[in-house]
């Protein structure tokens, strides 16, 4: 059965390094919201990618796969798929908003 | 191996199981994405109530970030005992996770009866529509992670860690970094970025 472990299921390393980045991405960006430094919003919202992308490798294992990618593939047409919906949404929304003004 | 040959019920069932969990997380993935679209354009929203950056106190939004932080972290390391199949230690962790995510619930129970008091519920405004609706979905999520982390763990006050087990532990670990996962989103798109606009 040992098959079905795959090497970074039992390595320990893997969460801790995971948690110890994780805290240091959430300060960062708490320390620029309190601070209310400049360019504080892309900021803060870069370092969100940044950990959402480590908690996904780093906690999950989805990019570390071999081949055939299933995991990542799924997650990257999920994202597409999101992008499009949201962003779609928050354009015609936008657009609307914008004409009920005139 | 053999196993690269012939189909293998055993493994197979595993790596499916995992496949087809990760798969319904990325749909989890969409209602939030929906949610998230909904609030992008309901922000400002507030009908002239007070905008919730005066409401919002970070300090508390940091310690429920680091409460989740924390069960992501020890539900990952619990599933490190539980591929190694040694009982105690998922015990221990699990049990960690499990207290971390009450703890977690404790603090957005205190914040949202704070905005109750306040007379601001979900049915005062769109944005607070939106905010209730959002973060009290996670929050469900987490009650759920929390029964299951209960059901999972019954079982191993008298038995021994099973493959079957193994596939069940692996998902709710998944489901807790999951839950984790979002929280970031909404923490930084929320609260944060809600305080600097």
């Amino acid at each position: 059965m040992n098959e079905l472990t795959h090497q970074w299921n039992t390595d320990k390393k893997l969460p801790i390094i995971a948690f110890l980045l994780s805290i240091l991405f959430t300060a960062l960006s708490f320390f620029f919201a309190y601070r209310e430094l400049p360019f504080a919003i892309p900021a803060i919202v870069i370092f969100a990618f940044c950990q959402g992308i480590l908690q996904l490798t780093l906690f999950l294992h989805i990019g570390i796969e071999k081949k055939p990618r299933w995991n990542l593939m799924m997650l990257l047409f999920t994202l597409l798929i999101l992008v499009v919906v949201v962003g779609g949404s928050m354009w015609i929304m936008y657009n609307l908003n914008y004409q009920m003004m005139q | 191996m053999a196993s690269e040959h012939y189909p293998d019920p055993h493994h197979d069932t595993y790596d499916k199981t995992l496949f087809g969990f990760w798969v319904y997380l990325l749909t989890d993935l969409m209602v939030f994405g929906s949610l998230f679209a909904t609030f992008a354009v309901l922000r400002s929203s507030t009908m002239g109530m007070p905008h919730p950056r005066e409401l919002f106190y970070l300090p508390l939004t940091l310690l429920e970030t680091f409460c989740l932080l924390i069960t992501a972290f020890t539900s990952g390391m619990a599933n490190t005992y539980v591929h190694k199949r040694e009982k105690r230690g998922t015990i221990v962790y699990y049990a960690l996770t499990f207290l971390f995510g009450l703890l977690f619930l404790y603090l957005m129970q205190d914040e949202f009866s704070r905005l109750f008091a306040l007379g601001l519920d979900w049915t005062k405004s769109a944005y607070l529509s939106i905010f209730f609706t959002l973060v009290g979905t996670l929050g469900l999520h987490v009650v759920v992670a929390l029964l299951w982390t209960l059901v999972l763990l019954y079982p191993l006050i008298s038995h021994e860690i099973t493959p079957v087990s193994i596939r069940r532990l692996t998902c709710l670990k998944m489901f807790w970094q999951f839950i984790n996962l979002v929280w970031v989103f909404i923490f930084t798109l929320v609260y944060l970025v809600g305080v600097l606009s």
